[in-house]
């Protein structure tokens, strides 16, 4: 009566059709379309221009801030070196005739003679209870001996202000008197260094790239798989698809490895447009913060080698979050397990940043710590470790390889229709079948 | 080799799970033997609960028997799940459709799964949207359709590899008059085609009117079978809800004496 027997069982073109299904799906939905590649692509710059912009916006409200120094002596014998000393601070801090704000910043200086003791001087820098400012911001306590003090208070915003701006003045005038001096002496000539650095712009930029860039591919691979995730799942088995997913006369291998292969072409391409985002953003950072000489690129011998890593990365990623959704029954389920279990990812992605920690025999197969220092490593340049490489790719491909089993396996586990089963319950069918009542 | 009599056929089926509230065994079917037969009707009667839908699931491979076995088209449903599937066309209130899915490419990917050559799938998918009166809705998403489009879609796609049995389970849930009217004349020209349905239901009318014959099943067990003539034979009651009632009070004391 019914069709003749399916001559072989069609796996991949089961998995190439579903995938296919699965990705034409999920680029219609502007959620993903908005997580996935919306995102990824202008994070980056965006948060580069904001970053810029308010950190310019801080910087001239500060330079225009005014702060009060007050300069205070011992006794007679320092009182004229105190008043030529807040007349100088006074000159190279009032405003030019142009209208442009003084590069020392505002400062106004007040002689205040000589405080009867430490106390009465301390005073003068702590804030009397109701009010919201002291007298000054910073007192500069010239003694008869000894060392110069600056008075001021941490806790003060502006005391801290007065702090910097004041040390800066007393700097440039150390070396000035320091210049009088050895001049007057005709001996000798003040020290000076150049810098000549061998570094091109390229090689800084290398340099740039491979210290940021690893940890963001790794955290982009997740971020890139987290919504596919949860929608071809959780998200699936809430619109009520599910039974409709698997009525279909396919392998259900075929099924999940065509949804775990749509869930990783997404985060391939998040990967991989905020990629470009970051190198975009980053020439665009350099140039605006005056360090355009620092060229951000990624030559075709990067890419390439990059490549082999992200595939494997986004494998799993894919198969780790796809799994691990698998086993929620909503969406909003989906979303809270995947927001924690990012940490398996985001963690060692973190730790591989740490200083002094290098691409080893020890480190390679260190999941994902090792996939991150070898990105490190192609994207620095030069000679590159192949045997290292290789070590890192090969233990990754089997994690992935393991990680893709167990979520076919968590995937293809028994339809649930009695109660609400739990993500144990999940758990338990997928790799215990005989504890199924 | 012969073909099969009985489209489908179970022998001592059941289907145990875990409570997980109470963590207690819930016996969701008992030992259920049934037959359905080519160019029959078959309606599965019971109350919610009463293990119609798992006994649907199970023949349609979504859910494993925990004893007893199971025939479709004369092909076991545990050894075979790849082959039964290829012959069912299932529909149910769970069976969705993909929302961001135009009807049209619905019925062409599940066409492509089921390895329908292109230009068959083709003239296939033409000859149902004519069927079903979909042209004017074939290339709007999924999301977008009303109530009653989504349901010809899903019947479309449910018979778009013309299955030997159609599974419905509570195929008019939630459907308004117009829709439960089409749903009806679509189960009747199923059993003119000589195609066997196998549909579960808590309508009594509906069983009445379409059912060639009618299993009465309660709490996992199947009570009585037969036609509604043999049924008020049995229980000597005129209408299925007074023989419903019959089959649980007759079912109920054999098992207070046992």
């Amino acid at each position: 009566m019914g069709p003749g027997r399916s001559p072989t069982i069609r796996l991949l073109p089961t998995i190439r059709l579903v995938a296919l299904k699965e990705l034409r799906s999920s680029l219609r939905d502007s959620q993903t379309l908005l997580y996935t590649l919306a995102l990824p692509l202008l994070l980056y710059p965006a948060l580069f221009w904001v970053m810029i912009q308010v950190s310019s916006l801080l910087e001239s409200r500060r330079q225009v801030r005014e702060v009060s120094v007050a300069v205070a002596y011992e006794g007679e014998p320092v009182a004229a070196r105190a008043a030529e000393l807040g007349a100088r601070l006074e000159r190279a801090t009032s405003a030019p005739d142009d209208g442009t704000e003084p590069a020392a910043g505002r400062l106004s200086v007040e002689s205040v003679g000589s405080p009867r003791s430490q106390a009465e001087t301390n005073a003068l820098v702590l804030v009397p209870d109701g009010e919201k400012r002291a007298a000054f911001d910073l007192v500069l306590w010239l003694p008869n001996e000894g060392e110069w003090v600056a008075v001021h208070n941490s806790a003060q915003p502006n005391s801290a202000l007065a702090l910097t701006r004041v040390e800066t003045l007393l700097a440039d005038e150390a070396q000035r008197a320091r210049r009088e001096a050895l001049e007057e002496g005709e001996s000798l000539a003040p020290l000076a260094v150049e810098r000549r650095d061998l570094a091109s712009g390229r090689e800084q930029g290398a340099y740039l790239i491979s210290v940021m860039v690893p940890m963001l591919i790794v955290l982009m691979g997740v971020f890139g798989a987290f919504y596919p995730a949860v929608d071809l799942t959780a998200g699936e088995r809430e619109r009520k698809c599910e039974e409709t997913t698997l009525l279909l006369p396919v392998p259900r291998a075929g099924l999940w490895l065509g949804k775990l292969a749509a869930v990783a072409v997404l985060s391939l391409l998040a990967t991989a447009l905020n990629l470009f985002g970051i190198v975009f953003a980053a020439n665009h950072l350099l140039a605006m913060v005056g360090a355009g000489a620092i060229e951000v690129t990624l030559g075709a011998r990067e890419l390439l080698l990059t490549l082999p890593f992200a595939l494997v990365l986004v494998i799993l990623t894919s198969a780790v979050l796809t799994g691990l959704a698998s086993l929620t029954q909503t969406f909003k389920q989906g979303q809270s397990l995947l927001g924690g279990a990012q940490m398996l990812f985001m963690a060692p992605a973190l730790a591989s940043t740490l200083p002094g920690l290098e691409l080893t025999a020890g480190t390679a197969p260190t999941p994902i710590v090792g996939l991150a220092l070898a990105l490190r490593s192609v994207l620095r340049g030069g000679d590159l470790e192949v045997g290292l490489l290789a070590l890192t790719l090969a233990s990754h491909a089997v994690y992935a390889l393991v990680a893709a089993w167990i979520a076919v396996r968590l995937l293809a586990g028994e339809l649930h229709t009695a109660s609400d089963p739990s993500a144990l319950d999940r758990l338990r069918a997928a790799f215990m079948p005989s504890r199924r009542p | 080799m012969s073909e099969p009599q009985l489209a489908v056929e179970t022998e001592r089926l059941a289907k145990t799970y875990l409570d997980r509230a109470t963590k207690e065994p819930v016996h969701a079917l008992k030992e259920l033997s049934l037959s359905c037969r080519y160019g029959e009707i078959y309606g599965l009667l019971g109350p919610n609960g009463a293990g119609k839908s798992t006994t649907l699931r199970i023949l349609s491979t979504m859910l494993a028997p925990s004893s007893g076995w199971a025939k479709v088209d004369g092909l076991d449903v545990r050894e075979e799940p790849l082959e039964v599937r290829r012959r069912i066309g299932f529909l149910s209130a769970t069976t969705g459709l993909y929302a961001r899915l135009t009807p049209r490419e619905t019925l062409q990917y599940f066409g492509a799964l089921h390895g329908m050559e292109p230009a068959a799938l083709e003239a296939r998918v033409d000859e149902l949207l004519d069927a079903f009166r979909m042209h004017e809705f074939a290339d709007r998403r999924c999301e977008h359709l009303s109530s009653g489009q989504k349901q010809r879609t899903s019947i479309a796609r449910a018979v778009l590899h013309d299955p030997p049995l159609l599974i419905l389970d509570e195929p008019t849930t939630g459907l308004d008059i117009l829709a439960t009217g089409d749903m009806i004349e679509f189960i009747e020209a199923r059993r003119d085609s000589r195609r066997c349905v196998l549909f579960s239901t808590h309508v009594l009318s509906e069983a009445e009117r379409l059912c060639d014959r009618i299993g009465v099943i309660h709490h996992g067990r199947l009570l009585a079978s037969g036609t509604l003539a043999e049924l008020r034979e049995d229980t000597g009651e005129e209408w299925l809800d007074g023989i419903f009632k019959a089959l649980v009070r007759r079912a109920e004391a054999g098992s207070a004496t046992t």
